[in-house]
């Protein structure tokens, strides 16, 4: 559905994504992980065609995306960011009709208003309907502009492969809204409907993608299932961190970081602000000493 | 929970049709304050005999009977003010609608990107220099001071424009602290002008900065009527598009939509409608700010509904603000600048305290 074919681009004169390649096909969810910089909010504008790339070609559905027209691939694809603010006292319909103008060019109709109300029935958010955006928390705020994307690329013809790209859509949600979020993207996806999302939890990437695309320094470090991916070596090459892979009891990979700040200085190595807070805090270091070997013989 | 959603359903509805009704209401009360105000002034008449000077302007006669000094006053005098008070206002309203729109802030006024200033300064340099330095011939210089008003605020706006823009994309930010930039340029050549000016000359000045709809003729009504209307029309085009520019311009992009024609488009156009407001009438303040808060308290924030009400309500509002400008210290005349900035600075600091309670701002 979605092709990235030798995906390159440049700002400053520096490489920001080097000749990325990858496919996101109808009913699977792509994570995109890598640390800060490593260019994952420039491979998305690219694959929205916000951007357009240096060298290589983005194709949604075999067409090449500078040869939609803008409406046309508006009701193709559809971008949730991280938050989105608004100063207007706008209605959760209001906001979620937006959606619809690809499509009526700001002429609703009433089948317009059925779709969104369809789209916030699907987000679990349709008594929100009538509520001022400004009022919602932020797990509903996003789950609005999850509704708007999916009422933007709602169409008849359901022989045509949709995409939806969302830029880390739980970045200012708490754990059990971030789950909450991405159980939802999962259940919205069908035969039609591919997604690839933005992630900076390796843990959220793990449990609800299918795939996933390791980016460092704009280029591709790795990519496949969970399982094949996210391996401790990998990891910690990604993050520059010492980690461990556990796995649930369900086999979903789980990362958690090895090598504490503690572990670094009792190898020798003391940074200059272990040692300031090392002398703020050494009548604590006898209490902690104290707690080791208790917890050590349990 | 179904009957929940019939219910929701039927306000959503309701309020659509309440917004749009309110909006197409307010034309007719347009036709009907234009109308009352043909009324007051130095002398009163009765709508009827307003009407009655009207329809027989176009060969209708009808029952009410008026002299020939009335239908005089009426003809030449109150109807070109009221209807410059209506051209100026309606198309203020529109662009201080639009700009709030493509600025996605409440508090922007149509002359922040220094369009007013830079007209101010157009105006003044006329004023001081027209007749000496310019060697403009008496005959030019009611001609000369509304083209160099626009002139300016165009200018401006140019300038401000192009200080925003890089590799062809307008930064609505820089746009914002370009405008300050260019209006405190303006507003200290303006400033010189000023210190050198005679005291004549800072007369008219201060008349002028004040701004005032007395001065009306029919051929001002003429010239500004097209100039501000119709780029004010056009800017009722752009409800669709602003709605989605509510969201940002990133995701206004991911609808489709084209940003930095829209942005270049509205910026252009609001120019023309404020270089065209200040060069007929000098200053007038806050009806491009008042306007659209007020109506989106009622109608809400759907720009389809809100720039054509704005149009209206500017309309309304300015034309009231003349009738009280030339009666109350009659038979003097207030500027019309002082009524709307002490109508409007209330009402804005009302609104503010309003506002602040809702948390909505």
């Amino acid at each position: 559905m979605l092709q990235a074919r030798n995906l390159s681009f440049y700002r400053n004169s520096t490489a920001v994504i080097s000749s990325l390649s990858f496919d996101i096909t109808p009913g699977e969810i792509v994570a995109v992980l890598g640390p800060n910089g490593a260019g994952k909010t420039t491979l998305l504008h690219l694959l929205s065609g916000s951007e357009k790339p240096a060298q290589g070609e983005v194709l949604l559905n075999g067409t090449l995306l500078p040869n939609f027209h803008s409406s046309e691939l508006a009701c193709l694809r559809s971008v949730v960011s991280q938050k989105v603010h608004l100063s207007l006292p706008y209605t959760v319909l209001d906001i979620v009709l937006l959606g619809r103008q690809p499509h009526n060019r700001g002429r609703e109709t009433e089948q317009d208003r059925a779709i969104a109300r369809l789209a916030l029935g699907n987000v679990q958010a349709a008594h929100l309907a009538d509520r001022r955006y400004t009022e919602l928390s932020g797990g509903e705020q996003q789950r609005v502009h999850v509704a708007r994307a999916l009422a933007q690329i709602a169409h008849n013809d359901s022989s045509v492969s949709r995409v939806l790209l969302l830029d880390e859509p739980t970045a200012h949600l708490d754990p059990g809204q971030s789950y909450r979020l991405m159980d939802l993207l999962r259940s919205l996806l069908s035969n039609t409907l591919g997604m690839m999302i933005v992630l900076h939890d390796v843990n959220l990437a793990a449990r609800y993608a299918d795939r996933i695309i390791l980016l460092s320094h704009g280029r591709q470090a790795g990519i496949g299932t969970p399982r094949e991916v996210l391996t401790p070596a990998s990891v910690s090459a990604l993050y520059g961190v010492e980690t461990a892979v556990l796995h649930t009891p369900d086999g979903v990979p789980m990362i958690v970081p090895l090598q504490s700040f503690v572990a670094r200085e009792e190898k020798g190595g003391e940074t200059p602000s272990a040692a300031l807070l090392r002398s703020g805090t050494e009548s604590l270091q006898s209490d902690a000493e104290h707690y080791r070997p208790k917890a050590g013989s349990r | 929970m179904a009957q929940a959603a019939q219910f929701s359903l039927s306000v959503a509805y309701l309020r659509t049709r309440a917004a749009f009704f309110i909006r197409v209401l307010l034309f007719p009360a347009l036709f009907v304050v234009l109308l009352w105000s043909l009324t007051v002034g130095a002398f009163d008449l009765s709508i009827g005999q307003v009407a009655g000077i009207l329809c027989s302007k176009i060969g209708i006669a009808l029952p009410w009977e008026f002299t020939m000094r009335d239908a005089t006053v009426v003809l030449a005098l109150r109807l070109p003010r009221v209807l410059l008070a209506l051209a100026v206002g309606a198309s203020l309203g529109v662009a201080g609608t639009a700009l709030q729109g493509l600025f996605r802030n409440p508090l922007v006024d149509p002359s922040l990107v220094g369009v007013s200033d830079g007209a101010a300064l157009g105006a003044i340099t006329i004023i001081v220099c027209g007749s000496g330095l310019l060697f403009i011939p008496p005959g030019l210089m009611p001609y000369a001071m509304p083209v160099a008003a626009f002139a300016g605020g165009l200018l401006a706006t140019v300038i401000s424009s192009a200080l925003a823009t890089y590799q062809r994309r307008t930064q609505v930010s820089l746009l914002l602290l370009a405008g300050i930039a260019v209006k405190a340029v303006a507003a200290a050549f303006s400033g010189f002008l000023v210190f050198i000016a005679s005291d004549a000359q800072l007369r008219s000045i201060t008349f002028w900065t004040l701004g005032s709809v007395s001065g009306a003729t029919w051929e001002t009504v003429m010239i500004t009527l097209p100039l501000a209307l119709l780029p004010a029309c056009a800017l009722l085009r752009y409800g669709t598009t602003l709605n989605a520019l509510a969201l940002g311009e990133n995701e206004a992009h991911h609808l489709g939509i084209n940003i930095q024609a829209t942005k270049v488009a509205v910026v252009v156009l609001t120019a023309i409608v404020v270089g065209a407001g200040v060069a007929a009438c000098g200053m007038i303040g806050f009806v491009g700010l008042i306007v659209p808060h007020l109506l989106r308290l009622v109608i809400g924030p759907d720009n389809r509904n809100l720039l054509p009400g704005s149009m209206a309500l500017g309309g309304i509002l300015l034309i009231l603000a003349d009738a009280v400008a030339r009666t109350i210290v009659s038979p003097a005349e207030l500027p019309i600048g002082i009524v709307t900035a002490s109508l409007g600075g209330p009402m804005f600091l009302w609104l503010l305290v309003r506002q602040r309670k809702e948390n909505i701002v």
